[in-house]
């Protein structure tokens, strides 16, 4: 997930190559400055649970990426996620909040690039049972986490890519997995 | 970076676990409906992995089929093998998510909720067969696998079932399938009646079977008939028990109030001479629950509305087979267990049955010595 946001901050990295039918492939390089990007995201979060499975719930997520120099560049991103489990009799209401902010690197190979994010994650987790019976107020958790993404993403556009991304994101003991599809603008 | 790392092996921290009993908050029958409450898991020894002298709760594990058919009965070859089969695999042990409330474990996630209630009807249905004389060795703890997958490589292992519960014997242990479909009621596994019910096929079959995880009617050349009686007699004698500890003939309703299961003890039903020819039908296409329904309310109207009374039948039937392990055989039919609970029941009850007996008996299921009903 964060990998999706970084990506998606970082991802679809900044200004796409020149696009020519005829232009012979870039050759992979890394030390093509990425410039100032936002990009959005739609994923597919799945949320580890009690049971040791995940649960499947949407995400979206925002963010940006400021170049650093050379390959790198910082990503943040905030990035949302909601699941309402059970029945109609009972359940648990939860969201999970993100707040992402690292590193990025990045290859380009012509319109096409990969990025890699390692970021610091941390996150504002609320939950409420529901049912009859007792009163369950929702709690509320925050705590420190780290995530960390790859992404690859074409350049559609001068301005605009579109990108992939999977990450793998602390919360807790547990890691949540992202797959995420999303669309970048080069600032 | 050196911040990085901290989070990463804070992040990467087990939770404190809550060893010994604990109040946790549950969803609990309140008359016929269920909700949420506050409660004492007494056999509780780790609330982290939901385990204790009532059972342990596992998750993850998966029942992959061409797994089970290459390395499970299939390829068994002696007894010992069958001790050691293992059905479910890739299981681990839960963790469950909660926070503390003051003395309370509060659930933070609905894996935890449904996993903390279905310890605490585990938990109370032991205690219910235990008062009922099940045999010690019958009440050794259970192993649950929760949110089990069945599936096959041909599915590419999407879960083929759901919303449903089982006791599987080679594993000696209850099967919780996923929660995908019944959206109106409360979940099978949170569920009293369900939990009792898939406990009685555990402690039958531990009491039938004290030896082997095998079923008898695998190692012997039993007919259809015999088969299908026992897996009848099986599915009545579960919904009996979970009547009688729920209180409740259609206990499975708060699970599935969509649906008409047609499960009802509360309705009278005939032994009848359709559900005899059904019975050599081939093992799977045969409904043992029609019959085992048939089982389930005669028992129940046999027993009447007062509580003790029901008890006192359940203890009954309790008692029944641990004799009937002497009676089975390849010749074995539902009328053998009747036949021994009849004449086990206090007089009330064992005349009560048999006037019932005598009306909805029909065709072959008229063998019943006791009462003196014969074709």
């Amino acid at each position: 997930v964060t990998a999706l946001l970084l990506f998606a901050l970082l991802g679809a990295d900044g200004a796409p190559a020149p696009v020519s039918a005829n232009a012979a492939p870039a050759p992979l390089v890394a030390d093509a400055a990425p410039a100032s990007v936002v990009a959005g995201h739609l994923g597919m979060l799945a949320l580890q649970n009690a049971s040791t499975t995940r649960a499947a719930v949407a995400e979206v997520g925002v963010g940006a990426r400021l170049p650093l120099g050379g390959a790198y560049s910082v990503a943040l991103a905030y990035r949302g996620a909601m699941r309402n489990a059970g029945t109609r009799v009972v359940g648990v209401f939860t969201t999970v909040h993100r707040l992402t902010a690292g590193p990025r690197y990045e290859l380009r190979w012509g319109r096409v690039h990969f990025g890699a994010t390692l970021a610091v994650a941390p996150f504002l987790e609320t939950t409420r049972l529901r049912g009859p019976g007792l009163d369950t107020e929702t709690l509320t958790t925050f705590g420190p986490g780290a995530e960390l993404g790859v992404d690859a993403a074409v350049a559609a556009t001068a301005h605009t890519s579109f990108f992939v991304a999977i990450s793998g994101a602390t919360r807790r003991n547990y890691v949540d997995l992202l797959a995420a599809i999303g669309v970048a603008v080069t600032l | 970076m050196r911040l990085l790392a901290v989070l990463l092996v804070l992040a990467a921290c087990t939770p404190e676990d809550d060893l010994g009993p604990q109040v946790v908050r549950v969803l609990a029958r309140q008359g016929k409906e269920y909700e949420l409450r506050d409660e004492l898991l007494t056999t509780l020894e780790s609330a982290r992995e939901v385990r204790g002298g009532s059972g342990t709760v596992r998750g993850g594990g998966s029942i992959v089929v061409e797994e089970t058919l290459l390395e499970g009965d299939l390829a068994r070859e002696n007894s010992d093998d069958v001790q050691q089969s293992v059905l479910v695999s890739g299981d681990a042990a839960i963790t469950a998510d909660y926070v503390h409330d003051g003395e309370v474990l509060v659930p933070r996630d609905y894996e935890t909720l449904l996993v903390f209630t279905f310890y605490r009807h585990l938990e109370r249905a032991l205690a219910f067969y235990d008062d009922l004389g099940a045999p010690r060795r019958a009440l050794q703890p259970f192993t649950a696998f929760f949110y089990v997958r069945f599936t096959t490589t041909l599915a590419w292992g999407a879960p083929l079932v759901s919303d449903n519960a089982a006791y599987a014997p080679l594993d000696d242990a209850m099967l919780l399938f996923p929660s995908m479909g019944l959206d109106e009621g409360v979940p099978l596994c949170a569920n009293e009646g369900v939990v009792a019910h898939e406990l009685s096929h555990g402690l039958k079959h531990r009491i039938l079977h004290p030896d082997t995880r095998d079923l008898v009617y695998a190692d012997e050349s039993w007919d259809r008939v015999a088969v299908n009686s026992y897996r009848s007699d099986d599915e009545g004698l579960a919904d009996f028990f979970a009547a009688v500890f729920t209180g409740d003939g259609n206990f499975i309703t708060a699970s599935v109030p969509e649906r008409d299961l047609d499960r009802d003890l509360g309705v009278s039903r005939q032994f009848s001479t359709r559900l005899y020819d059904n019975l050599g039908d081939d093992l799977l296409s045969y409904n043992p629950y029609a019959l085992g329904s048939a089982l389930a309310s005669f028992l129940w109207d046999t027993a009447g509305p007062a509580a003790d009374d029901r008890l006192a039948l359940a203890r009954v039937a309790v008692a029944a087979l641990e004799e009937l392990r002497d009676d089975l055989g390849p010749g074995y039919r539902i009328t053998q267990l009747i036949d021994l609970i009849v004449r086990r029941a206090p007089i009330t009850l064992s005349e009560r049955g048999c006037a019932i007996l005598q009306s909805r008996l029909e065709g072959g299921f008229r063998d019943v010595p006791t009462c003196g009903i014969l074709q």
